[in-house]
């Protein structure tokens, strides 16, 4: 957290790390005084033993913090025992991939650590082959030491540093095989920090204190868009501790208007947030409800669609419906939802000399500061972001919203830092949300009873309509992917999805598994029913709809429908699919190919209804 | 604001502080006490959970008054370094996810294995349905329970 550790991040390129240039220099902590060698942005290598590993990925529960460290520490030979891992903080200056959604960290990150960890074990194996002056085929690393494989002689890494800092960096490092890996795909890998985790001494970014810091709370307007007239301040006179009250403003980063209150303790803050009298101006939202916003959708599934894409993502028409043939057609509604990580989004800012320094966690860290600075009239540089682990994310940590409320507040604080807290109404109430979406799904039949000329049709507010240009239709795209089109699984030779636009009075964002979580329910529900419809056994008609061995999708991505047979069955073995079950008590299936990180899923349940 | 005596992790401790604040914001903002985490603030989702009297207790709802005179053990008095049975299968087990409501799932478990060494399915199911845990450790929760009650005996 320290900005002391922070390190020189070198630019990138595409999809990985460049190696930083190549010096030895003196360790930046200032607890230390080993000399370090850092053959690439991610590794730092101490004559001391230690062996820094970083991860710029944040953490939020998924594992970055033990899976990408030990891709690098797998190609590196290093002894587990002598790797300290650490987050490194953020500034637009530096750079760097630390944004962290879609489930794509490791896919994204394996070769590239792979490479960083293979360059260094390389450097160091030559320098160790110099001093012996043997082949460097003659020298194997091995637990943080390189070992001549014919005298048996060694030298432990932290002795080569200075050697093989002067070495030229191997441009193509031979990777380790597979069959000779140690710690990647290995059972009984122990999650990094777990034992902080379960002493209550890891440290969300809600667990950090800084002198001095006041409590922020934020009272925001119930209703999208709305405006502050004035406030009551004699409503909260009796709590004590409060130290301002001041204005927000919509940032354009999906935080609303309102009003923020300073405290000196935390429970003033909630308690007068909770009881401070606000006036508002609704705005044009005002009279918005569920059940209205649910009608609007439905109706415009019988609409003519905004956007029309074919199995291919291109730009097509409806295709007609041929009468003569037998036609299912089903229609789906789904929530707006919160994504409700258990640690409410948090932030502690300060605003000090002209410049922000925040902590908090963030998914997006590049979101606070791009978002945020022009706002104040600063740039993306002028802000400071310790980034800290997540008590969940799921895609509410993506937003910068409130990052940029800490900000506002920490710039009626005087220099002193202040901690932003959502409480748990606050985050149900003013997240950006999963959308609702209503869908109709309709097909006919080939003479095998298969389905042909499939059409989804789905009504929604684009998240993309709060992430960039508001109101545009291709906005809808993203929408119309999640597994119900160019990247549908099932092999039906002819495929529409088809989407129409509507405007949300909720601010939107993307929840974990983005479309898929909408698209792919209703479409394994529909298969549901159109195998019902056949007679047909749900897990046969969909293993049927699985024959074709590969298929490459509109993003270039190689899927085998084959694979997600094999999980198909093996999810029907573990739930005995074909076993007799008593009246009342039933099997479901079903399954996925998630695209974003190539993943063949599927599951099955079992389901007793009583009395 | 009044002062008030509180006995934490076998410590005797005086705070200043509203009459009205819960336990949760004592422990966390006066003593510094993290561990205990915030989740809901409304006694639902059992992540603030501590013992009072040896007893398993959402603290953010339970105000600083009814604490006084009783014993307050939060995750940091469970053990110094982790060494609690309980504590010890979690580790083995290696439930955490992103660890936030972990500490409340253990503190819950411990008084659950206090009253009942070998907990049936059902009671474990019973006492944990306290404590929600929104990555889904579920499973492995009950597994590490089961192995700290055969480390327990």
């Amino acid at each position: 957290m320290q900005r002391r550790n922070f390190i020189k991040i070198a630019s990138l390129s595409s999809g990985g790390w460049l190696l930083a240039q190549i010096m030895p220099f003196k360790s930046l902590a200032n607890t230390s005084e080993a000399t370090c060698f850092q053959p690439s942005p991610l590794i730092k290598l101490c004559d001391d033993g230690k062996i820094y590993i970083y991860v710029v990925k944040q953490e939020s529960g998924q594992g970055v913090q033990t899976s990408l460290p030990l891709i690098l520490a797998e190609e590196l030979e290093a002894d587990t025992k002598d790797i300290i891992i650490e987050a490194l903080p953020f500034n637009a200056s530096k750079g760097g991939q630390y944004g962290t959604g879609g489930s794509t960290s490791v896919m994204t990150q394996y070769m590239p650590l792979r490479k960083a960890g293979a360059t260094a074990r390389e450097m160091l194996i030559t320098a160790a082959a110099n001093e012996w002056r043997v082949a460097t085929s003659q020298c194997r690393a091995e637990k943080s030491k390189v070992v001549d494989t014919v005298t048996g002689k060694e030298f432990t890494y932290a002795k080569l540093y200075a050697k093989a800092s002067t070495l030229e960096v191997p441009k193509n490092p031979t990777l380790k095989n597979y069959k000779d890996f140690k710690l990647i795909g290995k059972q009984g890998q122990k999650k990094t920090n777990i034992k902080n985790i379960v002493t209550g001494k890891y440290n969300f970014g809600i667990d950090i204190k800084l002198p001095g810091m006041l409590y922020g709370a934020v009272v925001r307007c119930p209703v999208l868009e709305g405006k502050v007239n004035n406030w009551d301040a004699t409503s909260i006179k009796d709590i004590d501790g409060i130290i301002k009250l001041v204005e927000m403003k919509e940032m354009g980063i999906n935080n609303r208007n309102g009003v923020g209150i300073i405290a000196t303790n935390r429970w003033s803050a909630i308690k007068a947030a909770n009881q401070l009298k606000v006036n508002w101006d609704l705005g044009k939202h005002e009279n918005a409800t569920s059940k209205n916003y649910s009608l609007a959708l439905k109706k415009l599934l019988d609409t003519k669609p905004d956007l029309v894409i074919d199995e291919k993502g291109k730009s097509a028409e409806l295709l007609p419906i041929n009468s003569n043939s037998k036609v299912i057609t089903a229609d789906y509604e789904l929530p707006f939802l919160a994504h409700a990580p258990m640690e409410p989004v948090n932030c502690i800012a300060q605003f000090k000399d002209g410049k922000f320094e925040i902590w908090g966690g963030f998914q997006s860290p590049g979101s606070v500061s791009n978002g945020c600075s022009k706002f104040f009239g600063l740039k993306n540089t002028d802000v400071f972001i310790n980034l800290q682990p997540m008590g969940g994310g799921f895609g509410r940590k993506l937003s910068a919203d409130y990052g940029g409320e800490a900000m506002q507040l920490a710039t009626f604080a005087d220099g002193k830092p202040v901690q932003l807290l959502f409480t748990r109404a606050d985050d149900m109430k003013f997240g950006v949300f999963r959308p609702a979406s209503a869908h109709r799904l309709q097909t006919e039949f080939d003479n095998m009873g298969m389905p042909t000329n499939w059409l989804h049709k789905i009504a929604i507010a684009p998240v993309m309509d709060f992430q960039g240009k508001k109101g545009a239709i291709a906005n809808l795209q993203g929408d119309l992917g999640g597994g119900s089109d160019n990247d549908m699984y099932y092999n039906i030779p002819t495929l529409r999805a088809a989407g129409n636009r509507i405007d949300a009075p909720l601010a939107e964002g993307w929840w974990r598994a983005v479309n898929f979580t909408y698209n792919n329910f209703v479409i394994e529900s529909f298969i549901d029913e159109i195998a019902f419809a056949q007679k047909k056994d749900p897990l046969a008609y969909r293993l049927a709809l699985l024959e074709k061995k590969e298929v490459t999708n509109i993003s270039g991505a190689k899927y085998t429908p084959q694979r997600l047979a094999t999980v198909l069955k093996e999810a029907a073995e573990l739930i005995n699919w074909n076993k007799k079950r008593p009246t009342g008590t039933a099997v479901g299936i079903a399954c996925c190919f998630y695209n974003h990180a190539m993943a063949y899923t599927a599951h099955a349940f079992e389901v007793t209804v009583k009395n | 604001m009044p002062t008030y005596q509180l006995e934490v992790n076998n410590k005797s401790l005086t705070v200043n502080v509203p009459s009205d604040i819960p336990l949760l914001w004592v422990l966390r903002d006066e003593l510094n006490l993290t561990g205990t985490k915030y989740g809901c603030g409304v006694g639902t989702c059992g992540s603030c959970t501590v013992h009072i009297n040896n007893t398993a207790q959402k603290s953010c709802m339970l105000p600083i008054t009814a604490c006084v005179g009783k014993k307050i053990t939060t995750i940091e008095g469970l053990s110094e370094d982790g060494s609690h049975p309980v504590q010890q299968a979690w580790i083995d087990v290696n439930v955490p996810q992103c660890g936030y409501c972990q500490c409340g799932q253990i503190m819950t478990a411990v008084d659950l294995l206090n009253q009942t060494p070998n907990p049936t399915d059902a009671e474990i199911d019973d006492a944990m349905s306290q404590v929600v845990c929104r990555c889904g450790t579920y499973y492995r929760i009950k597994n590490a329970i089961k192995k700290a009650a055969l480390t327990m005996k």
